[in-house]
């Protein structure tokens, strides 16, 4: 795991905005991204309107949003952002479970549908290959997708 | 000249009277009043001597004779008898008549003359009466004897001196029996002696005009009437030396006469009896009057008479003066209109008897003299009476009969009102389904008129035909339905929740109709769905506060304890505890997320439904490893949440049946829509369903049929046709709203 992390830091590290609008979340996912030497939390949002106003400053490379947030839903938040940074990739993740909404998440654009109670070491990629590059996000699969922060190369049933 | 020289000569006269008198036989007074003619004689002058008698003898006379035959009286006078005159006498029909004429006076005892006597003898037949003088003395004399009148010569002493034949006949003695005999020794009786003396006075005295009409005996002892003509005979001197009695039966005649009178007695009697008749009819009728009166004051009505144009009482019977509580005094000061209650409507009702109506009155207010009121029936009649109109009334106090008649109206009326104001919904249904009465209540219930309802069959107001039919059908097998669950069609499209309780009645054999009882129990399914739904909220609302709060803070604490594991240096002690918290804030999560979901399957959303069925199905494969699958094609949408809910909760309770009681390895769940229902149908390929359901499995059937009922639909559980259980639930009606109204939203 750590020669893995090592073989990263080379490049710049990738620029993450936190939309939750629990703050023991953010605060959570904060410190575990933080440690990874390539990943950067470049910005926190609680709501999907504080996030699209945070996008210009914070530059991020990936919007690591929750499904369920105070005014609009999650897939309308996708879909704004698709269509005003299209060069930005989301990843949803949510509480639910991925036969919910994963499918719905990618057709609307979503790169990934991370369940959160699987646990922090599925979002940072835990024993699996961590996040880096731009083509990780391509976990689908009939009836949902999940996805991490990293490039994740397999399927998941 | 004594007395017998008198009589003698008188009788000497009176011998050549007759035997003179062949031929016509004229008597007359001194005034020349015929006083006897004989038919002979009036024969001659073309009469009858009826006719002549009492006619002066001048009247038989020419105008230019009469001085001639005056002079000729007067030589009579002279010349007492013996002169013969030759005379011209005047016939009844003017022609002139030639006679003979023997003259004799009649003299009384003072000599002077009283009467004439004329033998007449025709100068034209002269020489053959003549000749026949002699033939025809015998039949005058026989004719005379025939004469019906008798001839009695009395003597001074009233003592018969002659008595001609036909007073033989007349009374019944022969001439020598009656000689010299008194007539109260022969033909008077004792009662008509004094007037008989009366008459015999005047005679002596002389009077010609002493006739008389008087009861006479006979010898038989018959009482004959006759009619006496007198002529007192007088010496010259005037002395009455006799009478001279002419007698005529007159007894047929009286009797004519009685009997005429008697006739007219029997009418008098009879008009007598007659009159006694009317009188005892007059009687009759006051003792029926009496009667009456008597009926009018025993009959227990009060029955009182008014004079109809005054309307002022005059008679009343004792039960009306204690009826309207009046002496009769007082009542009969009174006028109809002091006790009636309704002055304007006993009017109307007089002026209509006066008319001839004679109406009956079944109801009238009338009034006592305290001012109480009280109903009574009346029966009018009208009379006349002394030329004046009256009315009668006969008056019956209904007081009593009209409590009761209003009581049994006030129970009739609180039946219907039982009925219409039941807030039961009442309906009588006849055998063949159709509505033969209906309440206001069931009115309501169906939100429809009673002309919309009344005739029409039953099913048609039940939300389900099956119901209707159902209850009819447990009603013709005489079963009676309790608590028959059923929803009726209510105009306004909102179906109404009752209960139904029927049972028919019967008669013969015969179900006359069903009466249904119907219990309105929407407001109490809406109370129980409401609570339902409350308590579905509450879950909800727990659900979504461990799901979207707790769990989010486990999730940060879960990638707090992942960052400590990371921080931590690797193989020790202590980062294999902070990889143990990890790991249990994270089952902890799960836990709590899993929770949250049995609390609120389904979310708030149009999708939620299907979403939620879909996440049954999948947790059902990864939980029990059986093939569950969810179709829904195309997507139903189903907003309302209380609805969605309970059909999730009827889902799971199938599928939960199907894999714990029938042993299911393949589930089959789907959701289709059609028009305004949606149907929920799970089926499996278990071992059915048992004969004998176990208690718990008949509880969740009943929770599922109750939870269907509750969102207006039906559960049917039934066998698969490829074995194994089937359960469809269908929710109809106003509870969806249209597939486009949903897509809007």
């Amino acid at each position: 795991m750590k020669a893995t992390r090592s073989q990263r830091t080379a490049k710049a590290p990738k620029r993450i905005l936190i939309v939750d609008d629990h703050p023991i979340t953010r605060y959570g996912l904060t410190q575990l991204i933080s440690h990874e030497p390539d990943l950067l939390v470049c910005g926190e949002a609680e709501s999907a309107a504080q996030a699209l106003a945070a996008i210009n400053a914070a530059r991020p490379d990936l919007v690591l949003a929750d499904i369920t947030m105070p005014g609009k839903s999650g897939l309308e938040f996708i879909k704004d952002l698709q269509a005003q940074h299209p060069g930005v990739a989301v990843l949803v993740m949510s509480m639910h479970d991925e036969t919910i909404y994963a499918e719905r998440v990618l057709r609307a654009g979503g790169r990934g549908y991370i369940m959160k109670n699987e646990g922090g070491g599925e979002i940072i990629g835990g024993d699996t290959p961590g996040l880096a590059g731009a083509d990780l996000y391509k976990q689908e699969h009939v009836g949902g997708s999940v996805g991490s922060l990293h490039p994740a190369p397999f399927q998941r049933g | 000249m004594p007395a017998s020289e008198a009589l003698r000569q008188s009788e000497e006269r009176y011998r050549r009277i007759v035997e003179t008198t062949h031929e016509g036989i004229w008597m007359a007074d001194l005034d020349g009043v015929t006083t006897f003619v004989n038919q002979q004689m009036s024969r001659m002058l073309g009469s009858t001597p009826e006719q002549m008698l009492g006619r002066p003898v001048f009247d038989f006379v020419f105008e230019e004779d009469r001085a001639v035959v005056r002079q000729h009286f007067a030589e009579f006078l002279q010349q007492p008898a013996g002169k013969q005159v030759k005379e011209r006498l005047r016939r009844g029909n003017g022609a002139e008549l030639w006679v003979l004429v023997a003259a004799s006076v009649f003299f009384d005892a003072h000599n002077q003359p009283v009467s004439f006597l004329g033998m007449f003898t025709a100068i034209t037949d002269l020489k053959s009466a003549e000749e026949s003088l002699r033939k025809s003395e015998a039949r005058l004399k026989l004719q005379i004897s025939r004469m019906p009148i008798a001839h009695i010569l009395w003597n001074s002493q009233f003592q018969v001196l002659s008595w001609n034949p036909a007073a033989e006949r007349m009374f019944g003695y022969t001439e020598p029996e009656a000689l010299g005999k008194h007539p109260y020794d022969l033909i008077v009786s004792r009662a008509v002696q004094p007037q008989v003396d009366d008459i015999w006075r005047r005679l002596l005295q002389g009077d010609t005009t002493a006739h008389s009409v008087n009861a006479n005996l006979t010898k038989e002892g018959r009482t004959i009437t006759c009619q006496w003509s007198n002529t007192p005979i007088k010496e010259n001197d005037g002395t009455v030396v006799g009478v001279l009695s002419m007698a005529q039966d007159i007894t047929e005649r009286v009797r004519a006469e009685e009997a005429l009178r008697d006739a007219q007695h029997k009418l008098e009697m009879r008009v007598q009896e007659r009159t006694a008749e009317l009188q005892a009819s007059n009687q009759a009728l006051a003792e029926s009057g009496e009667k009456y009166r008597r009926l009018f004051e025993t009959i227990s009505d009060a029955a009182f008479v008014f004079e109809a144009g005054s309307r002022q009482f005059v008679e009343v019977n004792e039960a009306a003066l204690r009826l309207y509580g009046y002496t009769r005094e007082e009542f009969l000061e009174l006028t109809h209109s002091a006790i009636t209650a309704e002055p304007e409507d006993s009017e109307a009702a007089i002026q209509l008897t006066l008319a001839g109506a004679a109406p009956r009155i079944p109801l009238r207010y009338h009034k006592q003299k305290d001012g109480t009121i009280f109903p009574v029936e009346i029966s009018a009649s009208t009379f006349t009476l002394k030329g004046r109109p009256m009315a009668c009334g006969i008056i019956r106090d209904i007081t009593a009969r009209k409590q009761a008649e209003e009581g049994l109206l006030r129970r009739e009326q609180e039946l219907a009102d039982f009925f219409t104001e039941s807030p039961l919904g009442l309906l009588w249904v006849g055998p063949d389904g159709r509505i033969l009465r209906v309440n206001q209540a069931e009115l309501v219930l169906l939100g429809r008129t009673r002309d919309e309802v009344f005739g029409r069959h039953v099913s048609e107001f039940h939300g389900g035909v099956k119901a209707a039919a159902d209850v009819l059908n447990r009603l013709a097998k005489r079963q009676t339905v309790q608590n028959y669950r059923a929803r009726l069609r209510h105009t306004d499209s909102t179906p109404r929740e009752v209960l139904i309780d029927a049972n028919g009645l019967w008669e013969q054999e015969r179900l006359v109709h069903s009466r249904w009882f119907t219990r309105d129990i929407t407001r109490r399914v809406e109370l129980e769905r409401a609570i339902l739904a409350i308590s579905e909220r509450e879950q909800r609302r727990l659900g979504h506060d461990l799901h979207d709060d707790l769990c989010q803070q486990l999730a940060g604490i879960e990638f707090l304890s992942q960052r400590l594991v990371s921080d931590l240096p690797a193989r020790t002690t202590v980062r294999a505890r902070a990889k143990e918290i990890a790991q249990m804030v994270q089952r902890a999560m799960t836990q709590t997320r899993d929770l949250a979901r049995g609390l609120s399957p389904v979310r708030l959303e149009a999708e939620g439904l299907t979403d939620a069925l879909r996440e049954l199905a999948a947790g059902t494969r990864k939980v029990f490893g059986c093939d569950c699958r969810f179709r829904c094609d195309p997507p139903v949408l189903v907003p309302d949440h209380s609805v969605a809910i309970h059909l999730y909760r009827i889902a799971q309770e199938a599928v939960s049946n199907a894999i714990k009681h029938g042993q299911a390895r393949r589930i089959e769940l789907g959701l289709t829509a059609n028009g305004r229902s949606v149907t929920l149908a799970v089926a499996d390929n278990g071992t059915g369903i048992p004969s004998k359901l176990p208690k718990r499995k008949g509880m969740g059937l009943r929770i599922m049929r109750y939870r269907a009922e509750v969102i207006g639909g039906a559960v049917i559980v039934e066998p698969h046709p490829g074995g194994g259980t089937r359960v469809v639930c269908t929710v109809t009606e106003g509870l969806l709203p249209s597939g486009e109204e949903r897509n809007t939203k």
